[in-house]
């Protein structure tokens, strides 16, 4: 009864509607409006909800009835659809639908302000004012592709720059009036500065800021619209700031970084994922609210038939390809919310194998069916009108030859709006299979192979074959002893084109060319028509497949395959660990104990428990029976190697070599755990370094001190409660001197300059202060009143350091700039910590020893740019003379896995104790850090992080053990060996199931080089010694 | 550790030093004319052996006598200068094959830098003549017991042709050991790189690669064709530059690494005829080793302290190479090219020193660093390995030289002379120190 209610206010409804049309009639009007009923279908009115023999009904474009049989409504078309499914239409939200892709000016001369006029945002990428239906046109072409994967409403915007604008809904209807459904929909972000030539930012941690920034702006400007000055971009924020935020990432660490964002202004985004979210998907989830879009374009196997070509697919690569098409399975395991996207895939087979085979690795039907209808539709808020089959929704569906995860179900149509689009069946229907050809009563067998757009097909004929015949063999039959004729088979080619259901063939035999035309009865697999034989003469022709190819019958039937590897996981990269390591003690004995306290170097035993240095002593017996027990005699128990300056383990930018000043750019934001280098760092024994910011700008940006927590999330990689520091850079990176010709627009360009950057930071940040502080003296009452300045996160980092609380490391070489450094310092009343490089630094040793700074030198490196024309092997020791405190640091990934040797170059130029030698790389860099109270030597109640070596740490001839870290053998040279053979052995798993899959018809992809670079080289990137 | 007797027999060659001095920095010193016997050091001979505590005699340029100590009587009169080495480690000279040290002084100054000629096949451009022996880099290099390199030409498809020089000389006619040794040929890249040094992107195969092959054999063939003439009638000094290559006198240098580009190499090596082949690179040498070894090409390997090519790799494995190397019976020997290739050349020693760490048996490093040095390079017949009748080019080391812990070369000679074991880094330290009042 309520239904019928439902069903006469729909009615009235769509009635009313009718008079609401402004478009222009040419001549007589048509007012008719049938209703369309649509029976015996399966109806899935949601991925949940299925109605076997179900009936859907809709006037216009709008959803009548959906559910059981009822009677046919008069002035109805009806559609009988035995044996077919209708589902609702999806929900493609990754799109650029309509929007015209713009291109990037190829200048090389640096832009540093935005070129765009109007009163914009300062920044290029940053175009919240773009809406993306203002540069909307429908494009037919691509609509008709998409509505034969299935698809009947987009998302569109503007995949283009850090704040893209608003997203538009559109329908894949033809006519204009019912496409558009929601002309502000959305707001979209991502990391990637797009077309803008402006140099800021250059890097992701850029991006991170500057969009950090620009929330920071949007919220002042908000506060005080009427006081500041107009600005579109800024003011767009307000319009579209309770929209459904949609946030574009290339891997999924970028989904972690724009969740920081996010809570840091309390905004919640949906994701454009990337397909890889199952990767260590426990932190994911962990840190994840909104919807990811996930594309199932999974990737073909490679061509590894070629064990050399084989080698440059890395284990990375050859695990993904497997697993892949279980991501969606896995996030819905993990109950993370999902839609799926069809982006990156060409063409409607490859959209609906793709579905398929997720829902063949454990995928279930109703969340592969949700996840392209209704949830999309919930994440931007329009599930009021689409996302399921349900009255008074659009009428938005399609219609399925059979279940649509059946491998042979097509969509035959796709109804947008109530209008029919039919899918033409000769665009995908795939004929192939063995058919029994009658031409003339006499049958052979026609088997058709290869693409449906390049059908090949084959006729199998008798020929005659007797003693006379000059090609046949001459047989004897055994019982007659005469020549007797015998068949035999051969083969010839036919010609085949086919259009919907009209289909020609053609063929040549001995005694002519036989030609046929008729039509394809698809649900039977026969085909009959009308032929010419060589002689002219008509006859009657048909086909009639014998079976289906014997592929077709195999995927018929779904095979669940939620069988995936656990070998390798954290991370996915050769040498990650299976499953995350834990902590158990660990006691070593009698090993040369470098204790690098007061102790001196000791042969005695160390307990580790509970990530800490217990005991260090002779220990009798272990209480806890889970203690690993390890014979350390002739071995050598060192304090873990700490690199004050690494730049191992970031992504995408290490520079943010943009503006002279960057110090809101942060580090933290940008770890990366899958770099191969952190785990061959810890087989040379470092357990902790500092990731710097490259040394392109005066200020750069701000450091991260981590451990080597392989395996661990970039989060839980952070030194928790570590000092902040920060990069600094002096010379000639900064003054841009090796970055080619076209530079010499950005100040300074010269050291002189480079003074004044300094002052006018500092100055600026102290002012910014005084406002800050007036402001916060007031009263609570004057202060609701009062404008609160404005947050600036450069200047938060630069007052930070005023006031001591962010410390300086200072890429340097010339003496000259180094004293001019040290005097802006005292004139603004605080201490650079640390000098990096610092090659000059024995010319003016007492001048830093009154300073107070420390230094982080390389043991050998000169001659590579003329600054470092006066460096000496020497610097090191002189330093350590002059008391100093001296690290020697890396800068290089190869050099940061035995910076045991280079300490042990101290000895050798300037004659260094071996201790000292050793501090150079322990106590030294860990006190630079201010870490020593816990790192840095062997010493109770520091942490565990230790190394064991087989020799004298401080010879060549000293290999590492076991590198440990918190107490836990983060590596053990024994464990490596293992892992060599394991990661060969699943290599050759996977490189047999590609070849598997690749012999049972999968297309591949070649190992074959990308001509463009994936970064560029420009010296902004490089310039880093 | 400071031997007294060294300074007492030692005047005269103090003297030498100090007169060398006068001339201002690191001067070339004089001809020796004197009779010297080192006595009692451990020699590493450079072919594999070792005498414990040997008696090394040298006259004029030469060395005259090698033998074990316990074994040798002498009269104190026979030598002008008796060095007692006691607890000290003599070797011959290492050499740097495949260095632009002399051609770069600061990578970041283009002016400063002659390694590399514009275009594609330069066979006729001569390392040499851009030799400086006024670098300040050089005299950085001897004091680790680095006294002999190969200087060679970067660039293009062929870079050019190498020269061997020793490192105390006036001028390059002077520093020459053996002129033009061979030419140098970069096989194209079988695996394009993608990303950055921060951030390697995956390796893939390039698809530029047989195109490359086959423009090398083009020019190949014109060579081949152009020495067929019986009068050369117009000269093409390309073509005329590749004569001794294709006629085995000298080397031909081919700089390879992976897999695919050795074995296409040595494919064609023999297509050419080409007798006399030395890979520069060789990191997947080791697969190849057997083909290597029966076709007698040999390999300067790649610098040991290199991160692994792949991430599966063994961890190790630019470390183990040398060990695996030879294991298959491959002839190589280390070479420091890539990046601040010039003022790392000195660390070539320690390369040698990981090697043993991860296998290698301590001699056979040596003879990597030397003998076999030679041998590739065609100067065997006079440098590389201790030996009578070879030229004293040799030096001597307070310790162990293969490790940094030891590495102390206190004494050098080049043909004979006591080089100044003096740079322009050691005086800016002394300078300081005397500043600051360090002793």
């Amino acid at each position: 009864m309520k239904s019928n209610l439902t069903f006469l206010f729909i009615l009235l409804f769509s009635f009313s509607g009718l008079s609401q049309n402004h478009f222009n009639t040419n001549g007589v009007h048509t007012k008719n409006i049938p209703y369309k009923v649509f029976y015996n279908a399966t109806l899935h009115v949601s991925g949940d909800q299925t109605i076997p023999n179900g009936m859907l009904i809709i006037k216009d474009n709008i959803i009548v009835h959906a559910g059981a049989k009822i009677k046919t409504p008069e002035n109805s078309l009806t559609f009988d659809l035995k044996g077919k499914h209708i589902y609702p239409s999806f929900i493609e939200l990754d799109s650029n639908f309509g929007i015209e892709e713009q291109k990037k000016n190829k200048s090389r001369s640096p832009q540093y302000n935005t070129s765009k006029v109007g009163p914009y945002y300062w920044n290029e990428a940053i175009k919240t004012e773009v809406d993306a239906i203002e540069q909307y046109t429908f494009d037919s072409k691509e609509a008709e592709k998409l509505r034969k994967f299935g698809f009947g409403t987009i998302l569109t915007h503007t995949q283009n720059g850090i704040s893209r604008g608003s997203g538009a809904l559109i329908t894949l209807n033809e006519k204009p009036e019912l496409q558009l459904i929601n002309g502000k929909n959305t707001q979209h972000y991502s990391f990637q500065k797009g077309t803008s030539r402006q140099v800021y930012p250059s890097s992701q941690m850029g991006a991170i800021a500057l969009l950090r920034q620009y929330f920071y702006d949007a919220e002042f400007h908000k506060k005080n619209i009427k006081t500041e000055k107009v600005n579109l971009t800024l003011k767009a924020n307000i319009t579209n700031e309770n929209l459904p935020a949609f946030f574009s990432v290339r891997d999924r660490l970028a989904i972690l970084r724009a969740e920081k964002v996010a809570r840091e202004f309390n905004l919640q985004f949906n994701y454009y994922g990337n397909g890889d979210e199952y990767q260590d998907i426990a932190t994911l989830k962990n840190s994840i609210s909104g919807t990811v879009v996930i594309p199932i374009d999974f990737p073909k196997p490679y061509d590894v038939e070629d064990p050399f070509d084989a080698m440059y697919v890395s284990l990375t690569e050859l695990k993904h390809w497997e697993m892949a098409p279980s991501n969606p399975h896995i996030l819905e395991k993990e109950m993370i919310n999902f839609a799926i996207s069809s982006k990156n895939i060409d063409k409607e087979q490859d959209f609906l194998n793709n579905l398929r085979l997720s829902v063949k690795r454990g995928l279930s039907k109703a969340k592969a069916i949700n996840a392209l209808t209704i949830i999309p539709a919930q994440v931007i808020n329009e599930d009021k009108k689409i996302g399921t089959l349900e009255i008074g929704k659009l009428a938005n569906f399609i219609i399925s030859s059979d279940d649509i995860f059946q491998d042979n179900a097509t969509i035959q149509e796709n109804w947008v709006q109530g209008s029919q689009y039919i899918i033409k069946e000769s665009d995908i229907v795939n004929i192939n299979g063995e058919y029994n050809l009658n031409v003339n009563q006499i049958i052979r067998t026609l088997s058709i192979k290869g693409s449906s757009e390049k059908p090949k097909g084959e006729l199998t004929y008798n020929i005659v074959a007797d003693s006379i015949s000059s090609s046949g063999d001459l047989v004897i039959d055994n019982v007659t002893g005469k020549p007797i004729k015998v068949t035999k088979e051969k083969n010839v080619a036919v010609s085949i084109s086919y259009e919907k259901d009209f289909i020609n063939l053609s063929y040549t035999l001995a005694e002519g060319i036989y030609r046929m035309s008729g039509n394809i009865n698809y649900d039977s697999g026969s085909w009959d028509g009308k032929g010419q034989t060589p002689e002219g003469k008509w006859v009657d022709w048909t086909a009639i497949r014998k079976e289906k190819s014997k592929v077709d019958k195999e995927e018929n039937e779904i095979v669940y395959d939620t069988i995936t590897s656990h070998k390798f996981n954290y991370p996915m990269v050769a040498y990650g660990w299976d499953s995350l390591p834990a902590a158990t003690p660990v006691l070593i004995k009698n090993a040369t104990v470098w204790t690098l306290e007061e102790q001196g170097t000791i042969v005695t035993d160390v307990l580790i428990r509970d990530g800490k240095i217990k005991t260090i002593d002779k220990i009798l017996d272990v209480v806890d029976p889970s203690t690993i027990t390890i014979d350390g005699k002739g071995m050598h128990l060192t304090p873990g190697i700490i690199d004050e300056h690494s730049h191992i383990s970031i992504s995408r930018g290490v520079n943010e070599g943009s503006h002279a000043i960057t110090a809101e750019v942060r580090i933290g934001d940008v770890l990366r755990n899958d770099d191969v280098n952190i785990y061959r760092q810890l087989a040379g024994g470092v357990t902790a370094c500092q990731l710097l910011h490259g040394s392109a700008n005066p200020v750069g940006g701000q450091s991260a001190l981590i451990k080597l927590r392989w395996g661990l999330s970039p989060e839980k990689m952070k030194i928790k409660g570590a000092d902040e520091f920060i990069k600094f850079a002096l010379g000639e990176n900064v003054k841009q001197s090796n970055w080619g010709a076209q530079n010499n627009i950005r100040f300074p360009q010269t050291r002189m300059g480079v003074e004044q950057v300094y002052y006018d930071a500092f100055i600026r940040a102290k002012e910014y202060e005084t406002i800050w502080q007036a402001y916060e003296k007031e009263s609570s009452k004057k202060k609701s009143k009062a404008i609160a300045p404005k947050r600036d996160i450069q200047l938060d980092a630069l007052l930070e350091i005023v006031n001591s609380k962010r410390f300086i490391t200072c890429h340097s070489y010339v003496q000259s700039e180094i004293n001019m450094l040290m005097h802006v310092a005292d004139s603004m009343g605080f201490q650079i910590n640390t000098f990096t490089h610092i090659l000059e630094g024995y010319k003016l040793a007492d001048k830093m020893k009154t300073h107070g700074v420390g230094a982080s030198t390389f043991s050998d490196w000169w001659a590579y740019k003329y600054e470092v024309n006066d460096a000496i092997p020497y610097n090191a020791s002189l330093l350590n003379q002059m008391d100093i405190v001296t690290a020697i640091n890396s800068d290089d990934a190869e050099m940061g896995r035995r910076l045991n040797q280079e300490a042990a170059k101290g000895i050798k130029y300037g004659g260094m104790s071996e201790e000292q030698a050793l501090k150079m790389v322990t106590l030294n860099p860990a006190k630079l850090l201010h870490l020593d109270d816990r790192m840095g030597s062997i010493k109770e109640g520091k942490d565990a992080d230790v190394v064991l070596w087989s020799d004298n740490p401080l010879s060549i001839y000293a290999k590492v053990q076991y590198t440990i870290i918190d107490g836990i053998i983060y590596f053990d040279h024994n464990r490596d060996a293992q892992m060599q053979v394991d990661i060969q052995k699943e290599r050759v798993r996977i490189i047999n199931k590609m070849i598997d899959a690749k012999n049972g018809g999968s297309d591949t992809q070649k190992v074959v080089g990308k001509k463009e670079r994936t970064h560029v080289c420009t010296s902004i990137d490089e310039n880093e010694q | 550790m400071i031997n007294l007797n060294y300074f007492k027999t030692n005047l005269l060659l103090l003297s030498c030093i100090l007169s060398a001095l006068a001339f201002g920095q690191n001067a070339p010193t004089k001809v020796n004319t004197q009779k010297i016997l080192l006595i009692n050091g451990t020699a590493h001979v450079g072919n594999g052996k070792v005498i414990k505590k040997s008696a090394i005699g040298i006259e004029n340029e030469k060395i005259i006598l090698v033998k074990d100590a316990l074994a040798y009587t002498y009269a104190k009169d026979d030598y002008d200068t008796i060095i007692n080495l006691l607890g000290k480690h003599v070797y011959p000279a290492f050499i740097a094959p495949n260095t632009t040290l002399g051609l770069t002084e600061i990578e970041a100054v283009r002016a400063s830098v002659d390694e590399r000629e514009t275009g594609t096949f330069n066979p006729h451009v001569r390392s040499i003549i851009a030799y400086n022996t006024d670098s300040k880099v050089t005299p950085t290099v001897r004091t680790n017991g680095i006294l002999v390199g190969q200087i060679t030409p970067r660039g293009g498809v062929i870079s050019g042709s190498s020269s061997i020089v020793h490192f105390d000389a006036w001028n390059w006619e002077d520093a020459v050991y053996k002129m033009d040794d061979g030419l140098h040929l970069n096989w194209p890249n079988s695996i394009q790189k993608t990303g950055w040094w921060a951030e390697p992107g995956p390796a893939k195969k390039s698809d530029k690669y047989t195109d490359g092959i086959q423009k090398i054999e083009e020019f190949f063939d014109l060579a081949v064709a152009y020495q067929t003439q019986k009068s050369i009638s117009t000269i093409d000094l390309r073509l005329k530059a590749m004569e001794k290559v294709l006629s085995g006198e000298s080397n031909l240098y081919i700089h390879a690494s992976l897999y695919r580009e050795i074995n296409d190499l040595v494919n064609f090596k023999k297509k050419y005829n080409i007798a006399k082949v030395v890979i520069v690179g060789g990191y997947d040498a080791h697969l190849h080793a057997k083909k290597l070894s029966s076709n007698n090409i040999g390999v300067i390997l790649e610098r040991v302290h290199s991160l692994p090519e792949r991430p599966e790799d063994d961890v190790n494995l630019p470390f183990k190479l040398p060990k695996i190397l030879a294991d298959a019976k491959v002839t190589f020997c280390f070479q420091n090219s890539g990046d601040m290739e010039q003022m790392g050349t000195r660390n070539l020693p320690f390369y040698a020193g990981t090697a043993v760490a991860y296998g290698l048996d301590y001699e056979e490093a040596v003879r990597a660093l030397t003998l076999n040095t030679a041998k590739l390079l065609g100067i065997d017949d006079k440098i590389g390995s201790i030996e009578e009748g070879k030229d004293a080019t040799i030096f001597v080391s307070e310790g162990d030289a293969l490790d940094m812990r030891t590495n102390d070369v206190t004494l050098a000679f080049i043909q004979g002379r006591s080089i100044v074991l003096d740079n322009h880094q050691l005086k800016n330290y002394e300078k300081y120190k005397t500043k600051f009042g360090l002793k």
